[in-house]
């Protein structure tokens, strides 16, 4: 193929979407990098196809289509176009633009069939080591997303990130070794001033965030905060772990699409869950070094997130107007309160009946009961009235 | 006699053992000892039972004899026997008979995998009659006062056979010995293994993680004595890496799984 200048390219492009005719500059812009590319006949193959479900994933795509070239075969530009369809359909066009950035983790390991990793694999030796972590019973199990209702540890079923295999067996530890810190460091059940200390039955953070404009961005908010807290914690509970996953974690902060711009708070507080800066740098804002010191603080708990996500939330609420919230870094996982306070109610029914067994067991053994329980008998044979009541 | 006598120096305890209080088992051991009464430790291994033991000896200035026993130790290798010295038989006692005559403190260490027909001598001994039966002599020893008698047991690895049966566990007073709480056994393992608070503090740690793995088929996890191995390895320079593997892992089990397991708390933790 031969080399085409700029206007040959626009006018290239316009055949391609015929008959419509966006502005002109707008298209220039797109397709400028392209002019010299080996592979433009295949980037311009897709356009038809991405171009009349959208007009601006079609721009994304041409604008991250080298970048995604790098790691895919020009052959397989078709099918990860499709699947980026398929990501636009489900989630729009934050969810498309999202997975065309994350063409690394989500599409090359699984096109080349190499370096993922099953939950199954590494479950027999990861549940051991979250017991160990926990001192005691913590299952694992699969989901879609990593989160934990504080009995079980739910962990994605497989783990394409890496390339390599020993990277997203190193994750896998990551991801359980953070939401085994949410349940250790109590981020499920904050303390507010008024209700009992130490009351683990309290749904008082569910009345926290329902209490924002916004729940749902008041919890990634909360969330967030209590990533970034437990970063810290890890970085000193597990130092080993965290030095190992530096490079990883760095790789795993979402790219964000704009440049030059004020990052927002929340960009901001993703990247930091990731780098742990644990001292103010030269490029850190005034109001991230705040934040840095209190959770940082030796004092700091889930009350410390709660305050500043009370602090931070207008600021955030009115960023997320102009700009889509990302996804959280991949090791944060979901907040899952109503798994957790549903996990809760199991657990307090079951204290409740061995309760119940253990004072009836105690109750028969008194002679009072013996005589109750001998009359029953000989009123009703076989049925006794005390249903419910084992003698042991 | 006299070759008695120096036996039983060797077993005196003069310097003061290191022994960190958890609880009030000094003060129990002390008045069970003065009422004597025999002791019951019961504990995992390498917990300081031994070591606790030895802390009384000095403590009560009496020799400590110890038996360790095993399941071929009979009444005969506790009490003594007749033995041919040039065609002439004579009597030797044995560990028990030494202790209970020089009125030392005897030691029987994991008792329950002793012979059974050990507890025959050990029951008259053990409660208020306190004598020692010699039969092959037609000998009783009466225990005098300062004589005291103390067995351990291992609860965790104890089988339905290898239990003790009630009538010998009601008749001791019992201490039951954990690893202490993480900040007692930092510090032990501090003092004891030479290396400085930080490091003890997170061997513990580990220490912890190892022993909550019974859900997980690790009947044992790290005991004091191997996270005391553990620093001594590192004071001889080797790596904490290598360290771990070799004084800790490796030891707790053969596991493929439990060993991946272990040695991931083991990267995450230094
Ligand atoms: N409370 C303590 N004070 C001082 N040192 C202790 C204490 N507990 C444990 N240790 C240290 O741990 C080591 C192991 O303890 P010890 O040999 O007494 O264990 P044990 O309970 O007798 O084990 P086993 O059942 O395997 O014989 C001791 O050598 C000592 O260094
Ligand atoms: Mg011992």
């Amino acid at each position: 193929m031969t080399a085409m200048d700029t206007q040959t390219l626009v006018e290239r492009f316009y055949t391609l979407i015929a008959p419509e005719l966006p502005n002109e500059w707008d298209v220039e812009e797109a397709v400028e990098s392209l002019v010299d590319d080996p592979m433009l006949e295949s980037i311009l193959a897709q356009v038809p196809v991405i171009w009349p479900v959208s007009n601006s994933l079609c721009y994304n795509y041409l604008g991250l289509v080298q970048k995604a070239l790098v790691c895919i075969r020009e052959s397989d530009l078709p099918s990860w176009v499709n699947e980026t369809l398929d990501h636009y359909e489900v989630g729009g066009l934050r969810a498309a633009q999202q997975f065309m950035l994350d063409v690394e983790r989500n599409f090359v390991c699984r096109m080349q069939g190499r370096g993922g990793v099953r939950l199954a694999e590494v479950a027999g030796w990861l549940l051991p080591y979250v017991q160990g972590l926990a001192g005691g019973r913590l299952d694992l199990a699969a989901a879609e997303t990593a989160f934990t209702d504080t009995g079980t540890l739910y962990l994605p079923a497989e783990l394409t990130h890496f390339d390599r295999e020993k990277d997203n067996t190193t994750l896998y530890k990551l991801l359980a070794s953070y939401q085994w810190s949410f349940i250790h460091q109590n981020t499920f059940f904050p303390e507010f001033p008024g209700q009992n200390s130490g009351d683990q039955h309290n749904e008082g953070l569910e009345h926290f965030l329902n209490s924002f404009s916004e729940p749902q961005l008041a919890a990634r908010l909360y969330h967030t905060l209590e990533t970034l807290r437990i970063g810290f914690f890890l970085q000193k509970e597990l130092p080993g772990l965290m030095r190992s996953t530096r490079r990883m974690r760095k790789a795993l902060f979402p790219a964000t699409a704009h440049d030059g711009e004020e990052a927002s708070v929340l960009s901001v507080l993703d990247q930091q869950c990731c780098l742990l800066e644990t001292r103010p740098t030269a490029g850190m804002e005034l109001w991230y070094t705040e934040i840095l010191s209190r959770l940082t603080a030796g004092d700091a708990g889930p009350e410390t997130s709660v305050t500043l996500c009370r602090t931070l939330y207008d600021r955030v609420l009115e960023e997320s107007k102009k700009e889509y919230v990302e996804a959280p870094v991949l090791f944060q996982g979901e907040l899952c309160l109503q798994s957790v306070y549903a996990a809760r109610q199991r657990q307090r029914q079951l204290i409740e009946e061995d309760f119940i067994d253990g004072l009836s067991t105690y109750l028969l053994t008194l002679p009072e009961a013996k005589g109750f329980i001998e009359e029953q008998q000989e009123k009703e044979p076989g049925e006794g009235r005390v249903q419910g009541i084992k003698p042991s | 006699m006299e070759k008695d006598r120096l036996q039983l120096d060797e077993h005196r305890i003069v310097d003061e053992p290191y022994y960190l209080s958890t609880g009030s088992e000094i003060e129990v051991a002390e008045a069970a000892y003065r009422e004597g009464l025999p002791l019951l430790l019961k504990g995992p291994t390498g917990c300081g039972k031994t070591r606790f033991m030895q802390y009384l000896a000095w403590r009560f200035e009496r020799p400590l004899i110890t038996v360790s026993c095993h399941d071929d130790l009979s009444t005969s290798d506790l009490v003594g026997r007749y033995l041919i010295r040039a065609g002439e038989a004579f009597w030797a006692d044995g560990p028990l008979t030494l202790a209970v005559r020089a009125g030392a403190i005897c030691y029987l260490d994991e008792i329950v995998e002793a012979r059974k027909d050990t507890t025959v001598v050990i029951h008259p001994l053990a409660d208020d009659r306190r004598e020692l039966p010699i039969e092959k002599r037609g000998e009783l020893v009466s225990a005098p006062a300062e004589f005291m008698l103390a067995v351990s047991y291992n609860p965790g690895y104890q089988s339905v056979l290898k239990d003790l049966k009630p009538s010998t566990r009601q008749r001791f007073v019992s201490l039951s010995f954990d690893y202490p709480a993480p900040e007692f056994e930092a510090e032990i393992v501090c003092r004891e293994g030479g290396v400085d608070t930080e490091l003890a503090r997170t061997l513990v740690r580990f220490a912890g993680m190892t022993r909550s793995l019974k859900d997980s088929g690790l009947a044992e996890g790290a005991s004091t004595r191997l996270l005391i191995q553990v620093g001594k390895l590192l004071n001889q320079g080797i790596d904490v890496n290598t360290a771990c593997p070799a004084a800790i892992t490796e030891s707790l089990t053969d596991d493929p799984e439990l060993l991946a397991a272990i040695d991931e708390m083991a990267s995450s933790l230094f």
